[in-house]
């Protein structure tokens, strides 16, 4: 992983994106039935760009995200080590979100939104590399 | 299980060699980044890993790794001498 950008704002860059994650799919939700398209887009969209330019500095410049979807055999034994602890606690920390969002949404018998779906399948891809990003 | 801490000679040897951290990264199969690591003291390798570094320089392994701090090089030499 590179190492140029300083913890700190690799620290920025995690909350700001997990942030924007959850200011999408919140407004999503709370916008999706109000009959105003216009202001669902725009606020979906000004979250969006919050979401990718944080994505492209902490996970792209620093070559975490490439680094927890590389094959084990092209990681030398330093990496690897980083990438399956990574992934261990990933793991334990997705299943516990999908476990809960589950409950909470068959208790309010609410349906999983497409939305909901897709940022759960990011956050299972981008957890491992937030990890080393922010411990690392 | 914590691991001990390695204290080694792998900085003091690569600037003996002029070698770039690049160079010794290529040579012993790892990223240059592992290097850094390597020579801060911050990651211990494996015992394969430190055989590849004792072959690149040519030393035996307990002359580059150790698990008490290292003199330098020059007081073992005078020793030597003595």
């Amino acid at each position: 992983m590179n190492t140029k950008i300083s913890l700190t704002n690799r620290r920025i860059g995690v909350t700001l994106n997990y942030f924007s994650l959850a200011a999408i799919v919140v407004i999503f939700e709370l916008l999706k039935d109000s009959g105003c398209p216009v202001l669902t887009i725009s606020a979906i969209s000004g979250a969006l760009m919050v979401w990718l330019v944080s994505f492209i500095l902490t996970y792209i410049r620093t070559k975490a995200w490439k680094q927890v979807h590389r094959s084990f055999k092209t990681l030398d034994e330093r990496e690897a080590g980083q990438a399956y602890e990574s992934l261990r606690v990933a793991y334990g920390i997705f299943t516990v979100i999908v476990l809960a969002i589950l409950l909470l949404y068959s208790v309010s018998e609410l349906r999983v939104s497409i939305v909901i779906f897709a940022s759960l399948l990011y956050l299972a891809h981008v957890l491992p590399a937030s990890f080393i990003v922010w411990k690392k | 299980m914590d691991s001990r801490k390695l204290y080694n000679r792998i900085a003091v040897l690569r600037s003996e060699r002029g070698m770039s951290r690049k160079e010794l990264a290529e040579k012993i199969g790892v990223n240059f980044q592992t290097v850094g690591y390597l020579e801060r003291e911050e990651y211990n390798p494996s015992l394969d890993l430190a055989f590849r570094i004792a072959e690149v320089f040519g030393l035996p392994i307990e002359y580059i790794f150790s698990i008490s701090p290292m003199k330098p090089m020059s007081e073992e030499i005078f020793e030597l001498k003595k």
